[in-house]
């Protein structure tokens, strides 16, 4: 565990300059929306619509840093494989280093969007708007793990393939590689099998949303109304399939690097 | 290495030369530790398993004893001393010979040769 | 104990080791000399666990080679690399704390020899200090095989000697084994047990050094020079 503590020391060190970038970045948007939006009278909304822009972006943000990090290592492989650890054990201090840096920006983020939130419209009372961002930040860290997950995945594949051919070109048959996969999995979510599999365990809208006053716009049309209010926000089936994924992913990642990638 | 060693007779040789030759000029007298192992490899350049081999090789012929736990002296034994000078001599005595030998010169040319250099360094020194 | 035994290793088409068998035992400095691209990296990175071999097996005292041999291997890049935001201190720390076997005191003690300054920075160091700070790191560990690749390469006589210097007092020959490849045949002529000779992949000559000494009356250059043709 010591070891372990120790390396996620260092990895914290290694990519601390990608952290930096991004927050840089962060408060770059936040200022320069919040000056852009005064000078049109509209800096709450604009300030919502940049940080809801950067916390969505943060899905992506943990497979940048581990990208970051992983690029790094790459110019001197031996460094960071000459290790008597798993693979897992390797990558794993990345990824959780990287996402603690993650954590720290979206948080801001999201800080700021119910904040901005509440004082363009007080339209959702505490209750829901608690519901809401709760919903929003799971299915945000899990869109990022897996996002993070099947970027470390393309990349054992594609430093085991330029192994035997130019950067380049690995990059080429990887990203062939990925398209395809994304076309076949989309065939097979599509399937009304996988649908019976994963579609349960539904959270709709109105459960989250309490005391929602907006029922009264939809009275003239209630019938469309209850539809949306009825429809499905999310399935917790969805969720499970996508937290095998992750760690599907993850194990076969360890694998290839530990048996393809050479130093 | 270049410096102290040449490349084509074993190394344990030329280091067990080197030694005998400290103790005929006095360098290490009779019944003085030698340094260790490492000591000597340091000194020299020379793996410790080089060193080894050579303290070995001059303990099976009684130039020094390995004092368990104590480490490796020079011999006190009269004889062996005396027996090493007589071997080095004879052996640099033995390289000259064959050299003038071979370009030609006689004994007497020799022996002449080498009173008359004994003499001239003599009054050098004087 | 290392052996490789009827080890292949390919890369894309070309054959960077050719059928090679190879044992070597304890308690011995080898080098592994060949001229660049003969193989010698590439079997000192199947013997780290570092590269896979295509056919063939490496074993490292009876264990199959993967990569987590690291436990029993000490290797040694040739490449001077280093992380950019660790001090001398802190990298020897970092190493420490990745290896169970590395020995703080030991590396302190060949900092001094070595006569690094623990606070600065490697990328701050001259070549010849990074080339002692490698030997510093692997030679630390208390471990059974130690790896240096090239460890003298590019750097003056004065650096080479103290490496030299430092192999001759930290390594445990009665429990370590050195493996290292070189150019430089003439700085470790006289610290060497064995030299192997490797030339397009394959192995042309194992040999113990004072035998060749002493049964053939050449040196290891001269060997070479013989083997090469």
């Amino acid at each position: 565990m010591n070891t372990w503590l120790a390396l996620t020391k260092k990895e914290f060190k290694l990519s601390l300059p990608a952290f930096i970038i991004a927050a840089v970045l962060f408060v770059g948007f936040m200022v320069g929306g919040y000056f852009i939006g005064r000078n049109f009278g509209y800096a709450d909304e604009v300030l919502l619509g940049v940080s809801l822009f950067a916390s969505s972006l943060h899905t992506l943000l943990l497979a940048f840093y581990l990208f970051y990090s992983l690029n790094t290592e790459r110019k001197r492989l031996h460094l960071w494989l000459h290790n008597p650890m798993s693979i897992s054990g390797l990558l794993s201090a990345k990824i959780f280093t990287n996402f603690v840096y993650m954590i720290i920006t979206f948080a801001a983020s999201i800080t700021l969007n119910v904040i901005f939130f509440q004082r363009v419209t007080d339209l959702f009372n505490q209750q829901t708007l608690f519901n809401l961002t709760g919903t929003l930040l799971i299915m945000f860290l899990f869109s990022s793990l897996f996002v993070a997950a099947v970027f470390l995945f393309f990349w054992s594949i594609f430093m085991t393939l330029s192994q035997k051919m130019n950067d380049f070109l690995s990059f080429v048959i990887t990203f062939l590689l990925f398209v395809f996969t994304s076309w076949a999995l989309g065939k097979v979510t599509d399937l009304s099998f996988y649908q019976t599999l994963t579609q349960w365990g539904e959270i709709k809208i109105q459960d989250m949303f309490v005391g929602f006053e907006l029922n009264v716009d939809f009275d003239s049309q209630s019938a469309s109304g209850d539809t949306f209010l009825e429809s499905t926000f999310i399935y917790i089936g969805d969720i499970i399939v996508e937290i095998i994924g992750i760690i599907a992913l993850f194990f076969a990642t360890c694998w290839i690097i530990e048996r393809k990638v050479e130093v | 290495m270049a410096d102290m060693f040449h490349s084509q007779k074993p190394i344990y040789q030329q280091l067990a030369d080197r030694i005998k030759k400290q103790i005929i000029s006095g360098e290490l007298s009779p019944g003085e530790k030698l340094p260790s192992i490492r000591e000597t490899g340091l000194e020299v350049n020379v793996n410790p398993n080089t060193v080894s081999r050579t303290y070995r090789e001059l303990e099976m012929v009684n130039i020094v004893e390995t004092k368990r736990g104590q480490g490796t002296f020079v011999t006190e034994d009269e004889g062996v001393l005396r027996s090493i000078r007589e071997e080095m001599k004879n052996e640099i005595i033995t390289i000259f010979v064959q050299e003038m030998q071979e370009m030609g010169y006689t004994n007497d040319d020799i022996q002449s040769g080498l009173g008359e250099f004994l003499s001239k360094k003599g009054e050098n020194e004087a | 104990m290392i052996t490789l035994t009827n080890v292949t290793k390919k890369y894309s088409s070309k054959k960077a080791l050719d059928n090679v068998n190879l044992e070597l035992t304890v308690g011995k400095l080898i080098g592994l000399v060949g001229e660049n691209g003969s193989g010698k990296s590439t079997t000192l990175k199947l013997i780290a666990g570092l590269k896979h071999p295509t056919k063939g097996e490496v074993r490292v005292n009876g264990e199959l080679v993967t990569r987590r041999i690291a436990d029993s291997v000490s290797y040694l890049s040739e490449l001077d690399e280093y992380y950019s935001f660790f001090t001398v201190e802190k990298t020897i720390e970092f190493y420490a704390s990745q290896f169970k076997d590395f020995d703080l005191d030991k590396a302190y003690e060949i900092l001094k020899f070595m006569k690094l300054d623990p606070k600065s920075k490697p990328k701050h160091l001259s070549k010849g200090n990074r080339g002692r700070l490698k030997i510093v790191l692997s030679l630390a560990r208390n471990v059974p095989v130690i790896l240096l690749d090239e460890p003298f390469s590019g750097l003056d006589p004065m650096v080479r000697n103290s490496i030299v210097k430092g192999l001759i007092s930290f390594i445990d020959l009665e429990k370590q084994l050195v493996l290292i490849t070189t150019h430089e045949i003439r700085e470790v002529e006289s610290i060497l047990d064995e030299v192997v000779a490797i030339k397009d992949g394959s192995i042309i000559g194992h040999h113990n050094v004072e035998d060749l000494r002493e049964e053939k009356q050449i040196g290891i250059v001269d060997w070479m020079e013989e083997i090469y043709g």
